[in-house]
């Protein structure tokens, strides 16, 4: 995005700051070009009064050089040898000679180029140059004709007779003793070696330049380089008349460029003297002054402007973030109670407060927390306070609450100090964490088995092997004992034992109960070490891609035929209500290790139903199996007596039973947890049915990675 | 007609005796017993059995080795493995060696399985 964009972008931001600043911006607008103006107006007329002086300076230069040659001049026309020269006469043939001689003298070193001696008839009886005698008269010319009349006087002459180059002549009457006029004295000068060293070529810049015109235009002197052989054309010469009547400068255009000139009149000689320049170079310092002026202008503008959007901007943001705070307030998930700092009232409290404590805004409003014994403790409350004062704010401060219900739920304080309508607020957020803090204590409690699980690997085989000699003897004496055994016989009748009666012995005094009763707590001890084997086995068991609903199937199946669960309960009673939802993708999991899971499940609620008092008149596990987007949920409700809420909250925990001793091992939910949240990223909850039976809820995620 | 041959192969006497016991009872089998692998090889070397039931753990060489050596000298032609161990997966080498999930018994085991598989396997085999 561009500079300009931003700032375009930054000014629509805010609708309310477009009008100020476009007043601003006009505003800024008009001062900079007044200023860019008035600069350049400043500036020019610098300039141009630069260019009059030099002009005044050049023309007393012309006007006292003119003036200088003439009063010299009229000095030499009242010479008697001049006088003396003219006449036609002896005398005056040698007065000649010596006045050629002294004319040649005063040409060398000095600006003119030719002083002659002219008779009245205009024949030229003399000159500096012998050359000009003979050749020419100059009896047509003005400055002669005046000169005879009695009058010093100049003539520009386009082009001399002589030279035939643009001319000066003054001329002055020569007269005799007795005042009789003899004649004319006239000296002559190319114009452009008069002017040669005048500053034409004013300053250092290259296209201004000085000129020396005469009144009809054409060129007497320019700077060097420049042609000399043409006249100015007549619509420019308009121009240089102006300037000199007016004193101002003129304005004109030669080809692409604009130029301007300023032209004054030579009183003494009629000429004009000019300036010009290309009006760019000339006006440039103006110019660039006068930008500069717009220039910062307009930064200032810039900067003006950038401070209005970015306070806009900032105000946006501002009631952004107010309401953002008051949506925050209103649906945070935690609850947030709005107290005065000095009187504990509550001014507010959010949807979440109302919704989990269960009082109204109305029961609250008004009143201090400890009004409505919302603290089990009251100390809690004043701990809390007195933190608040000394550090501004609290975080993390637990404590138990109690809701209007009476429940107790263990809660997580955040409190900080606000100002708000410059009054001290106390902004307390509360976070109920009890369900956090049962489940942390569980995972404590998981993690403990983990360990131990890792204790039992290490002894399991030890164990076992002890284990299997006790059942193994067991099922010895059984097998011993019978009646129908070859064996068994043929050692009896050596002692003359009966091995009926031995039969009947047995079952009388009950030793086959107490042998099957050796049995089973072989099989159990060694159960619970399996299962706590589960706990530590790492996760090198193989996921694949499993069918849930086969998983589940297979499930039913070996729990129909448990031989643990058939001496308490027959689990082939129980009406098994399967409802899949007809298209399930395959998920990936341990597919013996979820089977153990709802096999742990389905055992439980067998036993559970069993167990019932009054007895449950027509038992019923419900599966359910949902496709859900990101899971599949899978749900087992019995209905029997249900979970009572105590109990609820630690059916997961690790050797946490309430069947009756030698039924479970208090292992199986745990395990089962375990294996779901641990093992497979999935969450297993217990829940209450419609019935009031329980539901285990199981759901796993799908997008387990596979090994194929 | 003979009775076929087992070898109870156990560290520990009280289970090797009372698998013995169980199984002598039947009138089914001959059954020798070793308390290691070394033995058990020794024994067979004067006359090979049908059947072993293998211990995993033992002082000397393996249960798996025992396996793999008295198969390479055609000692025994079936065994079963009877473990005190945790680990509850039949190994890739048993597995190699011809062993299924149903020739593996976790201690403690009841002798009644082990006698079923015994049978199925002499049956089977002696075909």
């Amino acid at each position: 995005m561009t500079w300009s964009a931003k700032l375009l972008s930054g000014l629509s931001l805010n609708r309310h700051l477009a009008p100020v600043l476009t007043v601003v911006f006009a505003g800024v607008l008009v001062s900079t070009l007044v200023a860019y103006f008035s600069t350049r107006a400043t500036m020019a007329g610098l300039a141009l009064g630069q260019a009059r002086q030099t002009l005044g300076f050049l023309n007393r230069e012309i006007g006292t050089r003119v003036s200088q040659l003439a009063s010299r001049l009229e000095l030499w026309s009242q010479e008697e040898l001049y006088a003396l020269a003219l006449e036609d006469s002896f005398l005056g043939e040698s007065a000649r000679t010596e006045a050629a001689r002294r004319m040649a003298a005063r040409v060398a070193g000095s600006s003119f180029d030719r002083v002659f001696l002219v008779r009245p008839n205009g024949e030229i009886v003399t000159a500096s140059n012998p050359d000009m005698m003979g050749r020419f008269t100059v009896g047509d010319r003005g400055y002669f004709q005046k000169a005879l009349a009695g009058k010093v006087n100049m003539e520009t002459l386009a082009a001399g007779r002589h030279s035939n180059v643009p001319m000066l002549v003054i001329a002055a009457p020569v007269r005799t003793g007795d005042g009789v006029l003899a004649g004319v004295i006239a000296v002559a000068m190319e114009t452009a070696r008069f002017a040669g060293d005048l500053p034409l070529g004013a300053g250092s810049s290259q296209t201004a330049a000085g000129y020396l015109l005469d009144t009809a235009g054409r060129i007497l002197a320019a700077p060097p380089g420049i042609e000399t052989d043409h006249p100015w054309h007549d619509w420019r010469m308009d121009q240089v008349r102006q300037s000199a009547t007016s004193g101002e400068a003129a304005r004109y255009r030669e080809g692409e460029t604009g130029r301007v000139l300023m032209a004054v009149a030579n009183a003494e000689t009629g000429w004009y003297l000019v300036l010009s320049a290309d009006e760019d170079e000339l006006l440039r310092p103006a110019s660039r002054m006068a930008w500069l002026t717009g220039g910062v202008s307009l930064a200032t503008l810039a900067l003006v402007a950038l401070t209005l959007a970015a306070l806009g901007r900032a105000m946006a943001v501002m009631r952004q973030s107010e309401e953002k705070f008051s949506r925050i307030f209103m649906h945070s998930p935690d609850t947030i109670i709005l107290a005065d700092m000095e009187t504990g009232r509550i001014v507010d409290v959010n949807e979440t407060f109302t919704k989990r404590t269960g009082y109204s805004r109305e029961e609250v409003l008004g009143k201090t927390s400890a009004e409505f014994q919302i603290y089990v403790e009251l100390k809690d409350r004043e701990e809390f306070h007195a933190r608040l004062r000394r550090d501004g704010h609290v975080e993390h401060f637990e404590c138990p609450a109690r809701y209007k219900d009476g429940s107790i739920a263990i809660c997580a304080l955040s409190g900080q100090v606000v100002i708000i309508d410059n009054r001290r607020h106390l902004m307390t957020m509360v976070r109920d964490i009890t369900e956090t803090k049962r489940m942390q204590e569980m995972m404590v409690q998981t993690e403990k088995m983990i360990s131990v699980g890792g204790i039992a690997a290490g002894i399991a085989h030890e164990i076992n092997n002890p284990l299997g000699i006790v059942l193994q003897a067991s099922q010895n004496l059984v097998q011993r004992t019978r009646p129908d055994f070859r064996k068994n016989l043929e050692a009896a009748e050596k002692i003359g034992l009966d091995m009926g009666l031995l039969d009947q012995y047995m079952k009388a005094r009950k030793l086959d109960v107490f042998i099957e009763d050796i049995q089973s707590a072989a099989s159990r001890a060694s159960a619970i070490i399996r299962h706590m084997l589960d706990f530590s086995r790492r996760s090198e068991s193989r996921r694949t891609v499993c069918d849930i609903r086969a998983i589940a199937d297979s499930a039913l199946d070996l729990a129909s035929n448990d031989y643990d669960l058939k001496k308490s309960y027959d689990f082939k009673k129980i009406e098994i209500a399967r409802d899949y939802d007809t298209s399930l993708p395959d998920i990936g999991c341990t597919a013996t290790e979820i089977e153990q899971v709802l096999l742990n499940v389905f055992r439980n609620a067998a036993q559970a139903m069993a167990q019932a008092d009054p007895p449950v008149a027509a038992p019923r596990i419900a599966v359910r199996i949902r496709d859900l987007p990101d899971r599949v949920r899978i749900e087992i409700e019995d209905n029997g007596p249900g979970v009572p809420e105590a109990i609820r909250k630690r059916i997961f925990e690790p050797f946490f039973t309430t069947k009756q001793p030698g039924v479970g091992t208090g292992l199986g939910l745990s395990v089962s947890y375990f294996i779901v949240t641990k093992g497979h990223g999935g969450r297993m909850a217990i829940e209450t049915g419609r019935d009031g039976g329980a539901v285990f809820c199981i759901e796993l995620p799908k997008d387990q990675r596979l090994e194929v | 007609m003979s009775l076929p041959h087992i070898l109870i192969l156990d560290d520990e006497e009280r289970i090797r005796d009372l698998l013995t016991q169980y199984l002598e009872d039947f009138d089914e089998f001959v059954v020798r017993n070793a308390h290691s692998g070394e033995q058990a090889l020794e024994l067979l070397a004067g006359e090979p059995a049908d059947l072993a039931v293998v211990d995993m753990r033992l002082p000397g060489m393996s249960g798996t080795q025992f396996i793999r050596e008295a198969r390479a000298r055609g000692a025994c032609r079936h065994f079963l493995v009877h473990t005190g161990s945790v680990d509850m997966v039949i190994s890739s080498e048993l597995s190699e060696l011809g062993l299924t999930s149903r020739d593996m018994f976790f201690k403690p085991a009841g002798a009644d399985a082990i006698l079923a598989r015994i049978r199925e396997r002499l049956a089977r085999g002696g075909a």
